[in-house]
């Protein structure tokens, strides 16, 4: 039975036809597949290619921004994860400055203490200059926090003032031609002297505005200021609240 | 995936004992030609690297009934059909082989795939309990029980 089952098996065979079916039906599952991941590679670069792009740009929004004044003056953009993005600088020294650090991506307050310690700045502040940390931003809880940070840093000490700002008082500060922490400074001699103008706070420095307002607010110490409240104690030493007329807030340094 | 010319040669080397796989289990040359597409459909698309060409057959013997056995589960394709659609092809069988192949076919459908197995493939019980996912001593009661089954059909002088 067994060569006789063989033999009845054998006369079973796949004819020609059967086979070439076979094949074409495989040739045309492979064009479909080509055709089906042909189009799909090229949208999932892209939708990787976007994910990437959108999410750097989310990395590199700024939501925040800190000027550190004394002539060279620099601005830092702060991301949402308290990174710097970007330095830029507002002056020729600040330029120089900028194109000398390497702070990018750092954490802002090492970023700052790291300017601090940079020679152009220790040589101003050296001159007896005076050192303006301003922290820029619509979030205001962020900004406080910043610039308790801030102000806590090592190379903030005599001559210094930090101060906080939003978007608002930028606005004006640019309108006035001057750098937010020196519009802020005119605001506080403002309050103090409402004789002050724009044009003589533009043809002063930092300092001189600074010496302006510790000279003035020993003289009214008794006295309300004429806009917003402020406690200033000593002159230029210790900490103190700098009122704005929009609103900013500051800190003397230690 | 296998490459072109991987399943070129499976198909050359195969088809025959695919062929006649769906011989055993299935009833119409549509039943046939939608099988032996649907095994090297399988096998173009597979990733499987095969050790040798033992284990391809293997491989493709078990896909094979396993296609079939899913086919004929489907309800729209139980029908009875006569022996001549069954074994339709170009060439024409011997009579002998006929009556040969009608007595397997008509084996209830667990002995079919033992006694191709065994009786045209030349595999031993245990490799068929391999293959086909069974004890060897199952397979071997298969096989004895089919024989009895088969020499009642064709006679004692088979």
């Amino acid at each position: 039975m067994d060569s006789k089952l063989k033999a009845a098996f054998d006369s079973l065979q796949a004819d020609e036809e059967l086979k070439q079916k076979a094949w074409e039906a495989v040739e045309e599952k492979r064009k479909k597949r080509r055709s089906h991941y042909g189009k799909l590679i090229p949208a999932f670069c892209l939708l990787l290619l976007c994910l990437g792009f959108g999410s750097w740009r989310l990395y590199a929004a700024p939501v925040a921004h800190i000027t550190i004044d004394i002539n060279p003056s620099v601005e830092l953009q702060i991301n949402r994860w308290d990174k710097v993005v970007n330095v830029e600088g507002l002056n020729p020294d600040g330029e120089a400055l900028a194109q000398s650090l390497s702070v990018r991506f750092w954490d802002y307050s090492q970023a700052v203490e790291e300017i601090l310690q940079t020679p152009l700045v220790e040589e101003a502040a050296a001159r007896g200059e005076t050192l303006a940390v301003g922290v820029m931003g619509d979030d205001s809880q962020r900004r406080e926090k910043m610039l308790e940070v801030i102000s806590s840093c090592p190379g903030i000490g005599q001559n210094a003032y930090c101060y906080a700002a939003g978007t608002e008082q930028i606005k004006q500060a640019q309108e006035a031609g001057l750098s937010c922490g020196k519009y802020q400074a005119f605001l506080e001699w403002q309050a103090l002297d409402p004789s002050a103008t724009l044009e003589q706070a533009r043809t002063m420095t930092m300092s001189q505005l600074r010496q302006k307002i510790a000279g003035l607010s020993g003289e009214n110490q008794t006295q309300a200021p004429g806009q917003g409240q402020g406690q200033i104690q000593g002159q230029g030493q210790g900490k103190g609240w700098g009122a704005g007329g929009s609103g900013g807030k500051g800190k003397q340094g230690k | 995936m296998h490459s072109e010319e991987e399943v070129r040669q499976a198909i050359d080397r195969c088809a025959d004992m695919v062929r006649r796989i769906c011989g055993v289990h299935l009833k119409n040359r549509e039943d046939t030609e939608d099988i032996f597409q649907t095994v090297f459909l399988k096998y173009a698309m597979s990733a499987s690297e095969f050790q040798s060409l033992e284990h391809e057959k293997a491989w493709m013997i078990r896909v094979t009934i396993n296609a079939c056995k899913d086919l004929l589960r489907s309800l729209l394709r139980r029908r009875t059909v006569s022996l001549d659609e069954v074994l339709e092809q170009p060439a024409p069988i011997a009579e002998n082989h006929r009556e040969m192949l009608e007595a397997v076919l008509s084996l209830p459908v667990k002995y079919k795939d033992v006694v191709y197995l065994h009786y045209y493939e030349g595999y031993t019980a245990s490799q068929i309990g391999e293959i086909l996912g069974k004890k060897t001593n199952t397979v071997c009661i298969l096989l004895t029980r089919a024989r009895q089954m088969l020499k009642e059909k064709l006679g004692e002088g088979v």
